[in-house]
Parts: structure tokens; C-alpha cells; sequence
């Protein structure tokens, strides 16, 4: 399963200053680097690493609109809530 | 109610295939009409339902097969009934049953072959197609009804060998057996014992689909009772999940041999008739072992002592006991209704010595028992 | 350092299966089985009442992936397996998903029947147009033209619309749906499964690695990008002019309907019987 989960910096590059707590989960064990989520976030939050991996690059930009989390085919991407648990999508249920 | 219990009645053979079903307590037969079985599916549509289980006739053969195995899966004791065409069409859901090691029953009424044949007319074309129909090495477990009684008595073996085995069984009529009809005492209810699957007791967690027993066979938990587990027609492991490692691909296809293999005794079913003090033999199965029946009473009346040997369970063969009582013979006769299919397996077995001669009719009628007396007074 | 939680998704996954799963990079099967996952979630069933069933080809794999009762069969013949498993045990809620060949080309007789007797279960075709497994073969759906490793040529064969022959053979409820548009297909999806009767839904999903490359679209975005521009909702065709929708193809519910359902059918049968035969008793 994945052991470590990269969060909301970029391979090699100190997270900016004022970065929120990561709410942008992306395990890159899983990630295979298609990179629909990447191209089709509506805010550009996310980047492609030079590992071929999905990035958090602007968490600050998210609005939690659960696209990249739900287009990922291969469920390597979870958005939490401030403790880091897993969250559905508000007004999943109506 | 429906099945006469300790009754004499005139039947069908069919027909008593069908109550044997339902004897066996029966709960969902899937079809596709085909003469000559087709009297199975209609008399179980007229009784299923009326009992609350399920009867569909599907689109063709290979959706009834398929049926009755995702049946089976959800806990249904389930049968299907078709003749050669149908019963060509089924292999490859017979190998997928074999491999996931669900209880199902296959009746094949035979008619004479190939393609579209005689379908009104006998034969017993199909016996290598029940052994190697199917791709690929795998368990088979075949009987061949020789009267109306034994089409009651083998259809509830069948639903009980392949429950206590996890594998398909085959019953293979022929079109005489299964459209004659016979005064038959049906046994009482309560000689006829219905065998189940043992249901798991393990707890969830530790549930596995195919664990590994001495018996090759393990407890099997259907779908929706609380066991999750998966089933695919690729080699798995015990969980079921589709594996390559050698030594799991090794302990799945080992199981399946074994599973018939190291159980012959509970398999084997003969008939032998004054074998001991008999230089020939006539071995014969299904409908053809009454001709060999009254070959042998015309044989004695003429003072000429002939044995008769006759598989019930024709797979696995009964290579040991046919060995122990050919052996020592001079003659062995072969009457089957094609051009020799079992007599391989008899030359198999027995000695050099041993003489093996066919008596073979592919016209669509019966060997006669004066055929046989014919071909014995020939050889000897 | 906060623990790492997984996608809830994930609650419904097989753990002792190895992720990440064996579609490609860019393939549109993982994404609507989280899709089915999600509805499965929203209808509130039980694990032990779920059974997944497929025939043989990529989609194929998905039912090992789902902590549910799985069947994986033999190609083309899922629905045929299903049929069995829902008269066995009605109870259960039974989800077969097939690729467009097997549920088409070799499954074309079953699902048609299957349509035809409105069971209750629900058929999902995943419409890749063409044989990803076995190396990119052309399927009854491969566009005319296009090419694939058996038509290096370009597609000859005209192809058939799923749904057009999904409402003719009957079913009660068909839809398309693609995997872009993944919330939209969310609610398909619950809506074919709460459905009474047979539910059929179609989804457009990339094939980048057999189909793509074959017809230079090897880019997984590219085949999203297509989904997106060549697709239009039923409500916004209605508002569309008939040029701007050449070579458009139409999302959304096109058949909901009611129609007895055959178990319930079934019931009904039995009653009769139980009658007619008590008065021949």
C-alpha cells in the first residue's frame, strides 16, 4: 500500500510559506502519471513532477471540487480535512 | 407430492430423470430445448415453479450452463439437461466449472452424431467427449444410466457426487433410456439420501475459497452468506485470486486431479455378472448392457459360461477392478454404439493376451443380443 | 506528521490485492469503478449483498479489485452467470461489467435476452471501441475507419449504437455516460442500479494504449479532450442546431421505463402453478 504520501510541495523545493495544512493527498506509489488530474483541475493546483508524478504545486488555489480525486483512475489522490482523514464530497448525498 | 415415493408408476426415462432432480431437492434447472432431452425441461417446467424454484430455458446451451454455474455460486443446486449438439456447446463452461469447482449437474441425452446426426435416434458418440470435451486437463466424473430406475437413482448420485466433489457431474443417457418407458418402483423417501456442500466454519477473516485439505475438496460459501470471495476461471490460489506462481499453479491443478484421483473407491460403481469362472466377457455400458444381459442368458442356455462386466461410473474408469476380472480372460467383447470409444480404455487396462473385440453399431438402433452371441461364436 | 488516509473509496477495495491496479496509465476503467463504487456508497447496500460479475477482457478485472462477491467468467457470458446468480438468491444486488466486445460481439446473444427478460440487475458496457487485452483488435463498436491491429485498413464494418439495440431488445433503462464526465456518471450509475428491472448503461472510456495509439491519440488527455468536446447531453442537443450536432454523440438517461420485472413475474407463475396443480391433487 502506500507508505509515504507527498504533500503539497514539490520533489526538492521547500513548501512555499503559508501553504495550508494539505488537504491534497497524492500517493505517488499509485500515481502512473496519465495526468488527467493535471490537465483537467479547474484551478491548475496541480503539476507534473520530473518523476512523472501528479504534484500538489498550489494547494492554496483548491476548491475542493473533487474532480482530480474521482478522474484518477487509479485512486492515487484523496482530499482530507484538516486531520488528514479522508473526506466524501459535501452534498455528496443529496 | 410430486415425486411417487415407494410407488410403482410407468415412466419415461426422462421423466424419471426429472423426478430425481427434484428428489434431490433441486432448486433451479436452466435449458434450451433439444431432442432428446427436451421432456426433462418440460416436465420440471410444469413442477418447479408449483415447488418455488426456479426453471428458465435460456438463449442456447451456453447461457444454460452458465446459468446454472452462477446459480450454484449463490447457492442453488442446479442442473441442466441437453443432448450432443448442446453438450458441444457447454465444454467450455464445463472446464470453467471444473476449475472453480462449483457443483453442477449436466445431463446428456446422446443421440447418434456427429453434427446434427440422428437426433431422434440412439448412441453413445459422446463418452470421449465427456472425458476430453473441454480444453485442458481436468476432474471429470461421468455415469450412464442403463434403465428408467437408474435415471431416478444416478441423477440423485449425481447432484450428491457433485456437491461432496465441488465439480461437475455428468450423467450420460442415451436416447433409448431416456424415451423408454418402464414399469419402476420408485424408493421411499427416506432411502434416498441428499447429500449438501458442508457449509464453511471458519470465521470471515479466515475464509479461503479453495483451502487446502487432504480431500482436495474444502467447505464452499456462496455469494451473498457473509464469505466475500472472489471466483475466476484463471488459475488462482486458495483465496481464489488469479495467480502464475509455479508452486500455486502447481497446488490448484494438483487439487483438481487429486480431488478425483486419491477418491476412486467412492467413484467407482460396476456391475459384474459370473466373472469368475468365464473365458469371455462381455464389457458394455448403458443401454447396451441389456443386450449383453440376455447375450449372456442366450450364451448359458446353449451351456456357453459368459461374463459381463458393466461400468456404471465410466469416469473416472475403473482401471484397477477391470484389470483384476480381465486380466485373466481370453476374449473381452466390446458392444458400444459407435466405432469404439471405451474399447480403448479396456485395451488400456488388460493385458496383450487379453483379445479384444468389437461389436459396434453406429445405424441408430440397439445392438441386438444376437449379435453379440454372433460375434462371441466367431471369436470362439 | 499526520497519518496518511486513503481515498473512502478505498473502504470498498480488495487489500490483499496488488494496487496499483493492471489497467494502463490513462485507461477510463479505473475511474468508473470508483464511479460504481461511489453509487454503491450513496444506495447504502451491503458489501455481502453486492455481486460483481464480468466475462473476459480489461474490464473484465475489475470485479477482483471490489471487496464484494466477484465472479469473473467466461468471455461473453456474464450476464448468462448473472442470470443464474439472481435466481438464486434474489436478494442479491448483482452489477455485471463487460467491454464492448464481450458484452457485444461474443455476448451479443446474451445480453439481448437479458434485455429482453427484464431481470432485475444492472449491465455496465464499458465502450473502449475495440479489444484492449488482446492487443487492440476492432469490436462491433470501432468507428468506421479507424484503425486497430486487425484494421490496419481503417474500420470497414459499420458498428451499432449500444443503446439504440439496448432499447430495441428491451431494456428498461439505458444511458450513456463517459468517464470524463465522472459526476454525471455518479449519478447514472445510482440511478441504473436503484432501478426495478434490467438497466444498461453505457460508457465512453480511452483506450490509450491499443486504441489511442493506433489512431494517434496516445495521450491519455487527448482521448479525455475528445470525450468532453465530441459528447452533448440529450437536454443540450434539444437546444443545439442539427449541423452543430454532426458527429456528436448523445450522454444521458435515453430509456427509463417500467416494465414488470421478471422475478416478480416469476412469483406470480408460481402462484398459478401452486393452484393449477392443488386442483389436479
Amino acid at each position: 500500500m502506500a507508505e509515504k504520501a507527498e504533500a503539497g510541495t514539490k520533489p526538492g523545493k521547500a513548501p512555499e510559506e503559508g501553504a495550508e495544512k494539505p488537504l491534497i493527498r497524492i500517493y505517488p506509489e499509485w500515481c502512473k502519471g496519465c495526468g488527467i488530474c493535471v490537465a483537467f483541475c479547474p484551478k491548475q493546483v496541480l503539476e507534473m513532477g520530473e518523476d512523472q508524478k501528479a504534484h500538489v504545486a498550489h494547494p492554496e488555489r483548491c476548491i475542493r471540487c473533487f474532480l482530480c480525486a474521482r478522474r484518477c483512475p487509479d485512486f492515487a489522490i484523496a482530499l482530507t480535512d484538516e486531520e488528514g482523514r479522508a473526506v466524501k464530497k459535501e452534498g455528496d448525498d443529496q | 407430492m410430486i415425486v411417487p415415493w415407494g410407488e410403482e408408476e410407468l415412466v419415461q426415462g426422462n421423466e424419471a430423470i426429472a423426478m430425481g432432480a427434484i428428489a434431490s431437492e433441486i432448486d433451479l434447472f436452466a435449458g434450451y430445448p433439444i431432442t432428446p432431452s427436451s421432456e426433462i425441461a418440460e416436465i420440471l417446467s410444469r413442477y418447479l415453479p408449483a415447488l418455488g424454484k426456479k426453471w428458465i430455458q435460456m438463449e442456447d446451451e451456453i447461457a444454460s450452463i452458465s446459468a446454472i454455474i452462477g446459480g450454484s455460486l449463490a447457492g442453488a443446486k442446479a442442473m441442466t439437461a441437453t443432448s450432443g449438439p448442446g453438450f458441444s456447446l457447454m465444454q467450455e463452461g464445463l472446464g470453467y466449472a471444473c476449475m472453480t469447482e462449483v457443483p453442477i449437474v449436466i445431463v446428456n441425452v446422446m443421440r447418434a452424431g456427429p453434427s446434427t446426426g440422428l437426433p431422434t435416434q440412439a448412441a453413445q458418440g459422446d463418452v470421449m467427449q465427456a472425458r476430453w470435451g473441454t480444453h485442458g486437463d481436468h476432474p471429470v466424473i461421468a455415469m450412464v444410466p442403463c434403465s428408467v430406475r437408474e435415471c431416478f437413482d444416478l441423477t440423485v448420485r449425481a447432484f450428491n457426487l457433485a456437491e461432496c466433489f465441488r465439480t461437475p457431474v455428468l450423467l450420460l443417457a442415451d436416447e433409448i433410456v431416456g424415451h423408454m418407458r418402464e414399469r419402476i418402483a420408485f424408493p421411499g423417501e427416506d432411502e434416498v439420501e441428499i447429500k449438501c456442500q458442508p457449509e464453511p466454519d471458519v470465521p470471515i477473516e479466515w475464509y479461503e475459497h479453495y483451502h487446502p485439505t487432504a480431500s482436495n475438496v474444502s467447505p464452499m460459501a456462496r455469494f451473498g452468506t457473509g464469505y466475500r470471495f472472489h471466483v475466476t476461471g484463471l488459475t488462482h490460489d486458495a483465496h481464489g485470486f488469479p495467480t502464475r506462481k509455479v508452486e500455486e499453479v502447481m497446488a490448484k491443478l494438483g487439487r483438481l486431479k487429486h480431488k478425483i484421483t486419491r477418491r476412486l473407491d467412492e467413484l467407482e460403481d460396476v456391475r459384474l455378472h459370473g466373472l469368475e469362472d468365464s473365458k469371455v466377457v462381455i464389457f458394455a455400458y448403458g443401454s447396451v448392457y441389456r443386450s449383453a444381459l440376455a447375450a449372456q442368458q442366450i450364451l448359458a442356455e446353449e451351456g456357453m459360461k459368459v461374463g459381463v462386466f458393466r461400468p456404471v461410473t465410466i469416469w473416472p474408469f475403473p482401471d484397477v477392478t477391470a484389470k483384476k476380472y480381465l486380466d485373466d480372460k481370453e476374449v473381452v467383447i466390446v458392444p458400444e454404439l459407435n466405432q469404439g470409444q471405451i474399447i480403448h480404455e479396456v485395451e488400456r487396462v488388460t493385458l496383450d493376451a487379453v483379445r479384444i473385440v468389437p461389436v459396434q453399431r453406429i445405424d441408430g438402433y440397439q445392438i441386438t443380443p444376437e449379435q453379440i452371441v454372433e460375434q462371441i461364436g466367431e471369436v470362439v | 506528521m499526520m497519518a496518511v488516509h486513503l481515498p473512502y473509496e478505498h473502504k470498498y477495495l480488495r487489500h490483499k490485492k496488488k494496487f496499483p491496479h493492471v489497467w494502463c496509465p490513462g485507461c477510463g476503467i479505473g475511474i468508473l469503478m470508483g464511479s460504481i463504487i461511489r453509487a454503491i456508497i450513496d444506495l447504502d447496500w451491503k458489501k455481502d449483498d453486492v455481486v460483481v460479475s464480468s466475462g473476459i477482457g480489461c474490464t473484465s478485472r475489475m470485479p477482483v479489485y471490489l471487496d464484494f462477491n466477484t465472479l469473473h467468467t467466461t468471455h461473453g457470458r456474464a450476464l448468462a452467470f448473472s442470470t443464474g446468480v439472481k435466481l438464486a438468491n434474489p436478494t442479491l444486488k448483482v452489477i455485471t461489467v463487460m467491454g464492448d466486445g464481450d458484452a457485444l460481439a461474443i455476448g451479443g446473444n446474451h445480453i439481448i435476452h437479458t434485455a429482453r427478460r427484464n431481470m432485475d440487475m444492472t449491465a455496465i458496457v464499458v465502450n473502449n471501441n475495440n479489444y484492449g487485452m488482446t492487443g487492440g483488435q476492432f469490436s462491433p463498436t470501432t468507428p468506421e475507419g479507424a484503425r486497430t491491429s486487425t484494421t490496419p485498413y481503417g474500420m470497414m464494418e459499420p458498428n451499432f449504437d449500444v443503446c439504440d439495440l439496448m432499447s430495441g431488445a428491451g431494456a428498461t433503462f439505458v444511458a450513456r455516460g463517459t468517464v470524463y464526465h465522472v459526476m454525471e456518471l455518479d449519478r447514472i450509475f445510482k440511478r441504473a442500479m436503484e432501478k426495478k428491472g434490467f438497466s444498461v448503461v453505457e460508457v465512453l472510456s480511452p483506450c490509450p494504449t491499443s486504441f489511442g495509439r493506433a489512431n494517434n491519440q496516445a495521450d491519455p488527455v487527448d482521448m479525455m479532450e475528445s470525450l468532453r468536446d465530441d459528447t452533448v447531453t440529450v437536454k443540450q442537443a434539444t437546444k443545439m442546431k442539427q449541423q452543430d450536432l454532426e458527429g456528436k454523440i448523445l450522454r444521458g438517461i435515453f430509456r427509463d421505463v417500467d416494465v414488470p420485472e421478471y422475478l416478480d413475474r416469476y412469483e406470480e407463475l408460481c402462484q398459478r402453478a401452486r393452484e393449477r396443480l392443488e386442483m389436479n391433487q
